[in-house]
């Protein structure tokens, strides 16, 4: 730079100017940035290491508390009890015993200890000089090569100094305790000794001092057993609160209960996991305290056989899985923390480790960055976490198919909602009214089947006809066709007669699904037999007015029409149904007198209608709603036909007015059957349609039951029904008949669906309206049609975009409001997802028409069904897990083989039927009948009661079940069926062939039984044994209750027919009745007729007294003998009368000979009541 | 005004660099023109006085004898460079970590998004689409822009202007870079960005994007305003009126450039004047193009059964 040397120049800026400052800085914000990389990666982005701190604070200090209450205010509780002071008490007992004995061990023991000790001191310091002298004599000599020491001469100096050292002589003294009492005093002793004596002293002092001891552990035995007795005890409840109460007296439960409660672990009391030992308390503390906080692969659920699926959920919810349940209180209300409620239920079937929690929940599993991350609440993620309010959405995506599952209420619901409300009448849903594709699946297979055979016949008799022709023109080219032709003409005859068999199966099979097929609403076909013209305008327009309960909904006509579009579509139906005035004889209605309303209304009341229906009289309604409400008939009835057409609907619903054909495609009328060569008749007998050969349909769709009344019981009935009348006047229909009306109202029927809910004629092929909702769950947001809410769906609760439900917050909308506020939490903000869009659509059907510039035939067509908010949210998480197919892994599917899948298709059937209604099919159902006025009480209508069929399965023989679902008359013998003391009865429900199978294996497997049965080998009686069989038939008078051959039931018998005993009871669940009736159905009538003896003691008890032993012992064995202890398991029943002497030569057991004795069948004649 | 819709897409992480050029493209422009006015001033002097243009060689620091007339690039120049490299990886840094990827959910292929945008810098080509056969506009236009720039060293070899700004020396080189540049490039993407809502509809800025909005447009071709319906004729007329329009603009080009900047013509050889003439052409049309869809409707002018224009 020499540029630079003369001062009056100036330095060169570009040379001169330092950049330092700059660039330090620079340097200095690249450090800071790469810091808060690090700073980023490490912590910014891991918001889960504060959650498991607190976590891990938390935790620890709830543990301690239940710790601590266990050892400290529990053990003193513990104390407290009899059980306790019983052990404590012989721990004083024995230590009294021993006591002595033990004193003078421990003396012997001390006196030797001490001179040990004091013999010990005087040669320790000798005796390692020895030892330092003997090594360095074993050295010398090993130096030396000499194997003994004394030979060596180095040694030789070494060996002497030991035996010097042996030689020298000391003094010492110890204390030993007088004899006597312990603070008897003590004498000092003192000796002298040469150290070589010593030391042999000592060895003998040792192993005198251990022969003392083992002597104090043989004395004090009694003793610690005792002790161990007492603290085994303690260690034991303290870790089992629940056997601690069920041990304590009352006062004492109370006591314990008070102090848990007050100190904050109240969940404990009743919770399975008060089981955890106080140790293993411990251990969970400290391996919350060592809990390695950050440690994601710690709280992973890697699932590598469902397509790797990876759950981090427990990142944060760290006791989803706790051992021991915890509640949000318990973590100082951080609901986080707490444990999965339902764990001990849902887990057994639902390990997570198999299924993780992301595949129900719903939410990113993986996601561990935020809250909002994790619960999948960012837009772009496709499984959004399943609102509290909506969690059954997730079991749905796997049960689709079920309509039933054990502690699911929410799901059951919402099944129930979609199949009560007939929502599948317009939208396909899996598992749902699969007959009708079924049936016409197999009626297309079978009009190919009828093609073909025709085909075949022609092609056989061308071939014959062609071989007679050339028979005449060239016999030798005949000879040679001959044998081919003969060949085929075999081949075709044999298909000919397997599309003969096909169509024989096929047949069968489309009459079976023609019979399953059931509409939601009732046949309307039957319209001009059955409702009066003037009542069916206004019912159409808004059948809430006239039925508020109703379940069809509120349709939206056309304003523009002014009601006009009402009447069509009146005139529409009223026309299409059968014209049953041309012909009345034939259709079975006609003009006919009232019966006996009284009579009626009992019959009505107590024969079971209303475990379906319901019937409102004044402000109360009463009954159940799976069917419709029969109030006010009175209004609609056709006046000349009605009460006909009501007799003989409720004698056979299932009988239709005229049968349908599927490939006619209409309603047979007589005249189809005149001039018919096959001489068939208009009747059910008859299977076939007369014109095109096509199998009918003579089905009702409903699942209504006949109750095998008189004509009379019908017309009373019915007469009842109809005296109702609520008054209301309405006008005149003359549009009813107006027959340009008829083609507006059919486009407009067929526009607005009402084919998917009735039967109407001309419509029966419709197809279903309504978009199908199967995978509706996992439809893309944007093809949810928000309409022009798009935005404020999107932006609600930010920027001003709006719900629009909430804004009806009074008037005619007030419901709809209080739908969004309950359970809102999840809910209120943003409501462009599928919840928001199906609950506003469930709520408000044509919300999302708003502001647009629709036609009424473009407009949406989902008519108003007035759902309550529950109802609205059960059916959302219906539609929210009705997920495709392919969104959950195989491996974790629902695919039930075996009991489960004749548990899963029963279940459909039940609740198909109403089974429910009468009885009781779980163990902790109420069927609703019991819910009736009057019914609801222990013992009110006790012997109206139906059945329970809780273990139906077991008791009863399938093949019998079978026999008596499809006939419960039982060939007609009886109508009343089985139970002749029922008022209420098991009604015919017409089921078809594969139903009753699937009922019959549905029982078997709920009861736990296998699918096929075979019945025991019972031995025949011998002639004592039956006469001692009778004596017992009669002495115990078992015809007081039950029913037998044809004596006619009277108040008294109230038990089933005993003739059917044998072909329908399992002898193995008779046997078990019969031992214990009470045990098996608390409060039955059925008597306690047999003892069991002891084979020891001889001795006979009742099973009540067997039982009461059981719970009084300690062992609780209920096979211990009460009185001799012994094992009783061996021993026979015996009657309870011990005085007829046929009878107690019997050796064998008594049951055993009735059970066959029923199973024989051969009763003595019963004397005439 | 829909406020919370500007601000998402402004906000959107994979729209903060055109953003950004929003702002820098400006400052950037004027920095460049102050320095290249203040260049263009001493220019003049220093023409008018060719003594001191002897010896001045820098506008900041005036001549000075003993200073050097060159430095070294090390570390004169480099520092300066690591200072920028220092600045831009803080940046970036701080950039990356406060906006995320922008990931949205896995791609469906029965449902596409709507709008469905190309990342930033793609989309002016993705806006020209709107104006040509994608052939053209995913293509042809695409390889003329690379090949065009490729190509501006091979037909501009003035060395005015290296190493300062003016504006004076270069206004037809910077004009039409400009051009290129700012109006069919940076303008087209901004369009692209800011305006095209879901359809790939005009949106204004602050006009909601509503996904179910409608609008009727009118897409005619030219020679459906003459009343041509044969194949072949259409072919033909949109064949004439394509080929008469660019041999009437290559003139039109030819004739301004004669006039206006006879230097190029003398300088340059003709594959270079005949390169510079097409590209010109080509710069041109487009915005023609452009006027014609926007302000006539016209949708193309040459339709053939094989291609369209």
């Amino acid at each position: 730079m020499s540029q630079n040397d003369t001062n009056d120049i100036p330095p060169d800026p570009i040379y001169a100017k330092s950049l330092s400052i700059p660039i330090f800085l620079a340097s200095m914000a690249v450090v800071g940035a790469v810091a808060l990389v690090i700073a980023d990666d490490g912590w910014l982005r891991r918001p889960y290491l504060s959650t498991q701190e607190e976590w891990q604070e938390k935790y620890v200090s709830f543990l301690e508390d239940v710790r601590d209450v266990r050892q400290d205010e529990v053990e003193e509780q513990l104390k407290g009890l009899d059980d306790y002071k019983d052990l404590n008490k012989s721990v004083s007992s024995a230590d009294g015993e021993v006591k002595n004995a033990v004193a003078e061990v421990q003396r012997a023991i001390f006196n030797l200890d001490s001179e040990l000790k004091s013999v010990l001191k005087a040669i320790t310091s000798p005796r390692s000089e020895i030892s330092a002298l003997s090594y360095k004599a074993e050295h010398a000599a090993a130096t030396e090569g000499v194997t003994v020491p004394a030979k060596s001469e180095g040694a030789h100096h070494y060996l002497e100094e030991i035996k010097e050292i042996e030689a020298r002589s000391v003094l010492y003294s110890w204390t030993e305790r007088a004899e006597g009492e312990l603070d008897a005093g003590s004498i000092t002793k003192e000796e002298e000794a040469e150290i070589g004596a010593l030391i042999e002293r000592m060895l003998t002092l040792q192993e005198a001092k251990a022969a003392k001891q083992g002597e104090l552990a043989v004395a004090a035995k009694p003793l610690t057993d005792a002790i161990r007795a007492r603290d085994g005890w303690l260690a034991r409840n303290l870790g089992n609160l629940k056997m601690i109460l069920g041990s304590a007296d009352d006062d004492a439960l109370e006591a314990i209960a008070n102090k848990v409660a007050e100190a904050g672990v109240a969940a404990y009391l009743d919770t399975a996991t008060t089981t955890l030992k106080p140790e293993q308390i411990q251990g969970l503390i400290d391996a919350t305290e060592d809990w390695s906080v950050g440690d994601l692969t710690a709280t992973q659920i890697h699932i590598p056989e469902t397509a790797n699926w990876v759950d981090r959920c427990e990142t944060c919810h760290l006791n989803a899985r706790a051992p021991l349940p915890v509640t949000a209180a318990d973590m100082g209300g951080e609901r986080l923390f707490a444990s999965h409620p339902r764990a001990e239920e849902l887990f057994a079937n639902h390990d997570p480790k198999r299924f993780g929690c992301s595949m129900c929940h719903g939410g990113n599993g993986v996601a561990v960055t935020s809250e909002e991350d994790a619960h999948g609440l960012n837009h772009h993620w496709l499984q959004r976490l399943h609102p509290e309010a909506n969690f059954e959405a997730g079991c749905i995506q796997c049960h689709g198919p079920d309509i039933y599952l054990e502690g699911g209420e929410r799901h059951n619901q919402a099944k129930e909602n979609f199949r009560h409300f007939g929502c599948w009448g317009c939208h396909k849903l899996e598992g749902y009214d699969v007959e009708p594709e079924q049936a016409r699946a197999v009626a297309k297979r079978l009009s190919d089947i009828d093609a073909l055979i025709e085909r075949k016949q022609m092609r056989a008799s061308n071939l014959k006809e062609a071989l007679g022709t050339l028979y005449d023109v060239d016999e030798d080219r005949f000879d040679e066709l001959e044998p081919e032709s003969a060949r085929e003409q075999a081949a075709l005859a044999m298909e000919i007669s397997g599309l003969h068999t096909e169509r024989g199966v096929l047949a069968t099979k489309v009459q079976g699904l023609y019979s399953e097929e059931k509409t939601v609403g009732p046949n309307l076909k039957d319209l001009r037999a059955k409702i009066r013209p003037e009542w069916l305008t206004q019912w159409i327009a808004n059948p809430k007015h006239w039925r508020p309960s109703t379940k069809m909904p509120a349709f939206r006509f056309d304003e523009a029409k002014n009601g006009e579009d009402v009447k069509d579509l009146a005139a529409f139906v009223w026309q299409s149904s059968t014209d049953v005035m041309s012909d009345v004889g034939t259709y079975g209605v006609s003009a006919m007198k009232t019966g006996d309303a009284t009579a009626g209304e009992e019959l009505f009341k107590t024969v079971g209608c209303l475990a379906c229906h319901s019937k409102t009289d004044g402000e109360l309604t009463v009954g159940n709603d799976f069917a419709a409400n029969l109030s006010n008939l009175g209004d609609k009835y056709n006046r000349t036909l009605g009460l006909s057409y009501y007799v003989r609907w409720i004698l056979n619903p299932r009988h239709r007015l005229a049968p349908f054909c599927a490939d006619c495609d209409r309603d047979l009328v007589p005249d189809d059957f005149v001039n018919d060569a096959k001489d068939l008749v208009f009747s059910r007998e008859t299977k076939t349609c007369p014109n095109c050969g096509f199998e009918l349909k003579w089905d009702n769709p409903t699942v209504m039951p006949s109750f095998r009344l008189s004509t009379a019981q019908a017309t009373n009935i019915a007469t009842y029904l109809i005296d109702q009348k609520s008054g209301e006047e309405f006008e005149a229909a003359p549009w009813l008949d107006e027959d340009e009306r008829f083609q507006r109202g059919r486009r407009l029927a067929q526009h607005l669906g009402c084919a998917g809910c009735h039967e109407i004629s001309g419509l029966e092929s419709e197809q279903r309206i309504g978009t199908e909702l199967t995978g509706w769950g996992s439809k893309p947001m944007e093809r949810l049609d928000f309409g022009h809410y798009t935005h404020d769906a999107k932006t609600h609760d930010e920027t001003g975009g709006h719900d629009p439900l909430l804004d009806w917050s009074s008037g005619k909308n007030g419901d709809d409001r209080r739908i969004f506020e309950e359970g809102a939490e999840d809910y209120v903000g943003k409501w462009y997802n599928h919840r928001g869009f199906a609950m506003h659509k469930l709520a408000q059907p044509n919300l999302y028409d708003a502001s647009k510039n629709v036609t009424y035939a473009t407009a949406l067509k989902m008519p108003k069904f007035n759902l309550d908010g529950q109802q609205i949210t059960d059916l959302a998480s219906l539609l929210m897990g009705s997920t495709e197919a392919a969104s959950m892994p195989d491996s974790i599917k629902y695919n039930p083989v075996g009991d489960e899948l004749a548990i899963r298709e029963g279940w459909w059937i039940v609740k198909k039927y109403n089974c429910q209604g009468c009885h009781q099919v779980l163990a902790d159902d109420v069927p609703f009948i019991q819910t009736l006025p009057g019914w609801q009480k222990e013992g009110e209508h006790e012997n109206d009661r139906p059945p329970s069929l809780v273990g139906t399965g077991f008791r009863t023989r399938p093949d019998f079940l079978a026999h008596f679902l499809g006939d419960p008359s039982l060939g007609g013998k009886d109508p009343k069926s089985l139970r002749d003391h029922l008022t209420t009865r098991m009604p015919t429900f017409m089921f078809t062939e594969n139903e009753i199978r699937k009922l019959v294996r549905f029982f078997d497997a709920m009861a736990k039984q296998p699918p096929v049965y075979q019945p025991a080998q019972l031995e025949p009686l011998t002639a004592t044994e039956r006469a001692a069989a009778d004596q017992i038939w009669t002495k115990a008078n078992c015809l007081q209750c039950h029913v037998v051959g044809d004596l006619m039931p009277n108040d008294e018998t109230k038990a089933p027919n005993l003739d059917y005993a044998a072909g329908r009871l399992r002898p193995e669940w008779v046997r078990r009745w019969i031992e214990n009736p009470p045990g098996m159905v608390p409060g039955t009538a059925m008597l306690v007729l047999f003892k069991k003896e002891c084979p020891s003691c001889q001795k006979t008890f009742d099973p009540a007294a067997m039982a009461k032993h059981a719970a009084d012992s300690k062992s609780g064995d209920a096979d211990e003998c009460p009185d001799c202890g012994k094992d009783l398991s061996a021993g026979r029943w015996v009657w309870n009368d011990a005085s007829v002497p046929a009878v107690n030569a019997i050796k064998g057991d008594h049951i055993d000979l009735i059970v066959r004795y029923l199973n024989d069948g051969k009763f003595p004649a019963p004397k005439p009541k | 005004m829909d406020w919370k819709q500007l601000w998402e897409i402004c906000s959107a992480p994979d729209n903060v660099p055109i953003v950004l050029l929003l702002f820098l493209t400006p400052f950037y422009l004027w920095y460049g023109f102050r320095e290249a006015i203040k260049n263009d001033r001493l220019i003049t002097q220093l023409e008018a006085d060719p003594a001191l243009a002897k010896t001045h060689h820098r506008r900041h620091q005036p001549y000075h004898p003993a200073w050097d007339k060159t430095v070294h690039v090390w570390p004169y120049l480099l520092r300066i460079e690591l200072l920028a490299a220092l600045v831009v990886t803080a940046f970036l840094c701080i950039w990356a970590i406060y906006l995320d990827a922008p990931l949205e959910e896995p791609a469906n292929p029965t449902l596409t998004m709507n709008p469905a945008k190309a990342p930033w810098y793609f989309l002016g080509l993705q806006e020209m689409l709107v104006y040509f056969d994608p052939w053209i506009a995913g293509v042809i236009l695409p390889n003329i822009i690379v090949v065009g720039l490729m190509a501006i060293p091979y037909m501009d070899t003035s060395p005015l202007g290296n190493g300062y700004y003016t504006w004076k020396q270069r206004k037809f080189a910077l004009g039409g870079f400009l051009f290129g540049y700012l109006v069919l490039w940076l303008a087209l993407a901004i369009v692209g960005t800011f305006i095209r809502g879901p359809g790939w509809m005009w949106f204004w800025p602050g006009q909601t994007w509503d996904a179910h909005r409608v609008v009727h447009e009118v897409n005619i071709h030219l020679h459906e305003l003459f009343g041509i319906t044969d194949v072949w004729e259409i072919a033909i007329f949109g064949g004439i009126a394509t080929l008469g329009f660019t041999a009437v603009l290559g003139g039109a080009v030819d004739f301004a450039l004669r006039k206006w900047k006879p230097e190029l013509f003398r300088k340059m050889n003709v594959i270079q004047y005949a390169h510079l003439v097409g590209f010109l052409i080509m710069m041109i049309r487009l915005p023609v193009k452009m006027v014609l869809k926007l302000g006539f409707d016209i949708k193309y002018v040459w339709v053939t059964p094989w291609f369209n224009v």
